[in-house]
């Protein structure tokens, strides 16, 4: 097995409502990130998957729990002993219109990392640097002072990549970053995803909730509903062998591409999404879960190994 | 297919910008018989949304119908005023959207806003009127009914907004209703309960439109499929045959693409290229310039619509029978 | 809502077509002009208008064969003729020519303390809003209490204390108008710190000082090139209400505002002396409001869709 690249402990993020409530995005989280593979993390919106993956870069301060790169704790540091990691640590955001500010040329998008980190000295340097980025993305060099809303989004995405990898990252954190684009972009950027991940021997955090996508790209998966894992393991073996329940609903409602799948029964997910301001005692499930009992209301069930994969229900641990 | 429900032919969408005009929608014929669900798909800008609204009488400046006939049930729509049309909207056809967040009212209570769709169509009395927007709630699944007429919508779930859109959409018993990609903004358990629910409604005999650029939503409600690109239909058959035998470069590509996700291969098949910009369209067939299978005559010529097999029609030069020529 | 959503252009068709050609951009002002030319004329005129002002001011000395301060007691409260356009007025001096050398106060006055307080407000307005917390409250409690001061009082005040003359009244201007501007730009500053281009920023290391000026402050001027020119008419009525009541130019300096005060007394059997400064005042205020309104269309994204 390969080395642990980055750790996170009894991670937790609060956000303050009010004086007296706050949201609970993110609730405890302890799991591991291994070199060079592609750790997805999926589930619904409200899920806390951006959110923990906005702390597990440190661009955003958990509310308790830390996380260890490379064996430092890298939580609670000062902006000047953080810029290391930063190098280390990137994002691809979703949104290719949003993330790129609109009034910067994309030579200057791309040199921003560059020059912030002064990792190339003279403009000629940075020039070639960007060069050789818009190359390795998959953007024509000639659109070098263009503007973001002169390019298609898939051309918008790969300049947010140009940027995540120019600082050559150990980490990149992935944030749903095909779902804004159209089924045959989202399949070049995917591939250019891999391919950079091959040659740049990449560690990706993929975060999506498109489970055929996060099928295809990843090794491990994180399967988050209401800021707590349910389950994590192999991909294949998730996939194959769902154990939790919610990961069974969520797997039963991949929509396949084939009409004569189409009269096969639904198993629809029953009552509402409960609150994070305000959750369920006990597992956060219960109140959607077919299989709930009265021990699932008194007391959280704890992720437990499985096999290969480690689970956080009361039902499986029998 | 003698009574369809919505008949569209032959129908030109433009928009007129500084930038010279844009074909949104060029020559798109299309049918929907009764109870019958029928797919548009296509990806983004491929003018599927602009042929829902100019079905609707929706289009806004600086857009326009050029040309073409919208017939319901035998009434020709594009001549309507837009008084008239009021009173087909929401009474004959219903539209769902995308964003169950931004298309209700955000100070009214989500049952008044049924309510008042059936108060705007019919002279009903506002306890008939309560009643009927109750039961119109209730039969899209929502469930306490009476303590959920009195919500707002920001009390409400995402996937419960899209439900009392539908409920709003269907409480007239519309003959059509059009979705616009009802569930690209919901998570995926709840994408199935509103597609079990469409499916639902088409059971009873409302005939659907429904507008997605998701082939799986496609794939498991419509018996018939559009499929668009750059404002024309390239390729329309029956659902299992769009999916077993794809003939256009552009849905083989499409489907590829999506089909290669699930499979073994770590390069996944992608359609290189952008889509063309409408307002410059090439002159050939618009796929042309991301087609590898393309020929001399597509740079030149633009494809027709022909037929190739029963209820199968695709506008490509290499189809089978259109060699003929 | 997201501020950076400029770059989706063509959102008639909303969302359907984003066509890469149609560049909104409001980088070059080339394009800013032709937009106002297609959709705003009436800005057109009114930049025709204010570019006449400034001409005027400019040339007053070419413009005119009269001195503005030249006494023609022979000629006292001449009506409009050829020779005098506007007439002249109780010192026989001609009105048309006070007017001009009057338009270089008024400008002057109307646009550099306005562009003083604009680059003020700017500065703390971004600083507040990105800094946020202690720092925040306390500029913008400043703020608020300047705001709540009735303008014409405060600069009363001053003028009192400190006595009439354009540099305090320059003074004046700038204690109060910075507080307006700060508090715009400091809610645009803090939607666009809520930017994902922003936290792009952040995430890729760049530091605040370098945020706010490469991130924030290019994507916060088109506002404040609209407040700037919203503000300026407001600074020349200023201006003009202060000479009016005699606190702001002393004579026999020329000032819009000081010539309808002096022309007041003969309004009865001379009100040309009334009525042509005020005109003038009228002119320039309403054409800076419509070139403001018609940029504030042009360069703000989210009006542009309407």
């Amino acid at each position: 097995m390969s080395e642990t690249l980055l750790e996170v402990h009894g991670l937790t993020k609060d956000f303050p409502l009010d004086r007296r409530r706050c949201v609970h995005a993110v609730g405890g989280v302890t799991l591991a990130v291994d070199e060079g593979e592609t750790l997805a993390i999926v589930g619904e919106s409200g899920c806390g998957k951006s959110t923990l993956g906005r702390m597990l870069i440190g661009a955003l301060p958990p509310t308790s729990g830390e996380v260890r790169f490379r064996g430092h704790t890298i939580t609670g540091l000062k902006e000047r002993d953080f810029a290391p990691y930063r190098r280390q640590l990137q994002l691809v955001f979703q949104d290719p219109y949003a993330s790129l500010d609109p009034r910067m040329k994309v030579r200057d998008l791309i040199a921003e990392p560059l020059v912030t980190h002064k990792v190339c000295v003279t403009k000629d340097e940075v020039t070639q640097r960007v060069l050789g980025l818009m190359e390795a993305v998959g953007l024509p060099t000639d659109y070098l002072n263009r503007y973001p809303h002169q390019f298609s989004g898939g051309q918008r995405q790969r300049i947010g990549i140009a940027r995540a990898i120019a600082l050559d990252p150990a980490l990149i954190v992935c944030d749903e970053p095909v779902s804004a684009l159209d089924v045959s972009v989202q399949n070049q950027i995917l591939n250019l995803l891999s391919e950079l991940q091959e040659r740049r021997g990449l560690t990706y955090v993929f975060i999506s909730h498109d489970l055929s996508v996060v099928r295809h790209v990843s090794t491990r998966i994180c399967v988050m509903f209401l800021g707590k894992v349910m389950e994590i393991g192999p991909t294949e073996e998730v996939f194959c062998e769902a154990r939790h329940p919610y990961t069974q609903f969520l797997l039963d409602s991949v929509l396949p591409p084939d009409p004569h799948l189409r009269d096969r029964p639904m198993r629809l997910l029953s009552g509402e999404p409960p609150s994070p301001v305000d959750p369920p005692s006990g597992c956060c499930f219960r109140t959607r879960c077919p299989y709930a009992t009265e021990r699932c209301a008194s007391r959280e069930p704890e992720l437990r190994r499985e096999g290969s994969v480690r689970v956080a229900c009361h039902r499986v641990a029998e | 297919m003698t009574h369809s429900t919505l008949e569209v032919s032959h129908l030109y969408t433009s928009f007129f910008t500084e930038h010279g005009e844009v074909r949104a929608v060029q020559d798109v014929s299309l049918a929907v018989g009764r109870g019958q669900v029928v797919g548009i798909v296509g990806e983004s800008g491929c003018g599927k949304s602009m042929v829902a609204r100019s079905v609707m009488g929706l289009v806004r400046k600086p857009g326009k119908i050029v040309s073409g006939r919208i017939l319901l049930k035998g009434r020709e729509l594009t001549s309507l005023s837009e008084q008239e049309l009021c009173t087909i909207r929401g009474r004959d056809i219903s539209m769902v959207f995308q964003e169950p967040m931004t298309s209700l009212n955000p100070t009214m209570r989500v049952g008044r806003q049924v309510q008042e769709v059936v108060t705007i169509h019919e002279d009903v009395p506002k306890q008939e009127a309560r009643r009927r927007a109750l039961e119109a709630l209730g039969a899209v699944g929502i469930p306490e009914v009476e303590a959920r007429y009195d919500a707002y919508p920001h009390e409400l779930s995402g996937g419960l907004r899209q439900r009392v859109m539908i409920a709003m959409a269907m409480v007239m018993r519309p003959r059509l209703l059009i979705a616009d990609e009802p569930t690209t903004a919901l998570d995926a358990t709840v994408e199935t309960q509103i597609i079990a629910l469409i499916k639902q409604l088409a059971e009873t005999g409302t005939s659907v439109l429904i507008i997605s650029h998701n082939l799986g939503v496609i794939a498991q409600l419509a018996d018939y499929v559009y499929v668009m690109y750059a404002g024309r239909v390239v390729e329309r058959a029956s659902v299992l045959d769009l999916f077993d035998h794809p003939l256009h470069p552009y849905t083989r590509g499409l489907l590829g693409a999506v089909s290669s996700l699930r499979g073994q291969s770590k390069t996944l098949q992608t359609i290189p290229g952008v889509v063309p910009n409408l307002a410059h369209l090439p002159a050939g067939c618009s796929f042309a310039p991301r087609c590898d299978r393309c020929v001399a005559r597509c740079a030149s010529e633009q494809p027709e619509l022909v037929t190739v097999g029963s209820g199968h029609e695709v506008r490509c030069h290499l189809a089978k029978g259109a060699d003929a020529v | 809502m997201d501020p950076s959503q400029n770059a989706n252009v063509t959102s008639v068709v909303e969302g359907e077509l984003s066509l890469a050609s149609a560049t909104t951009s409001f980088e070059e002002p080339a394009s800013v002009l032709r937009r106002l030319a297609t959709d705003h004329k009436v800005a057109i005129v009114s930049t025709v208008v204010i570019v006449l002002f400034v001409l005027g001011a400019v040339f007053a000395p070419v413009l005119t064969p009269y001195q503005y301060d030249a006494i023609n007691l022979s000629n006292r409260l001449a009506p409009p003729s050829l020779e005098h356009l506007f007439g002249t007025d109780e010192g026989g001096r001609d009105v048309l020519t006070r007017m001009l050398y009057g338009s270089r106060v008024s400008l002057v006055i109307g646009i550099v303390p306005t562009l003083l307080s604009v680059v003020l407000g700017t500065l703390i307005g971004m600083v507040a809003g990105y800094y946020g917390g202690k720092v925040d409250t306390a500029i913008m409690r400043v703020a608020d209490i300047v705001m709540s001061f009735p303008t014409m009082l405060l600069a009363m005040v001053v003028m009192y204390t400190l006595g009439g003359g354009t540099t305090n009244v320059f003074l004046t201007m700038v204690l109060v108008g910075w507080s307006g501007v700060a508090r715009v730009v400091r809610a645009e500053t803090l939607k666009l710190k809520e930017s994902e281009y922003v936290e792009a920023a952040r995430i890729i290391g760049v530091r605040r000082a370098r945020i706010i000026l490469r991130h924030i402050l290019p994507n916060c001027l088109p506002t404040i090139i609209v407040l700037f020119t919203l503000d300026i008419p407001s600074s020349i009525l200023t201006e003009s209400s202060l000479s009016f009541l005699g606190m702001g130019v002393q004579p026999p300096s020329a000032s819009w505002g000081l010539m309808v005060s002096t022309g007041r007394e003969f309004l009865y059997y001379a009100p040309w002396l009334c009525f042509a400064p005020c005109l003038a005042i009228m002119a320039i205020v309403l054409a800076f409001n419509y070139l403001g309104d018609g940029l504030r269309d042009v360069l703000d994204p989210h009006l542009q869709s309407q």
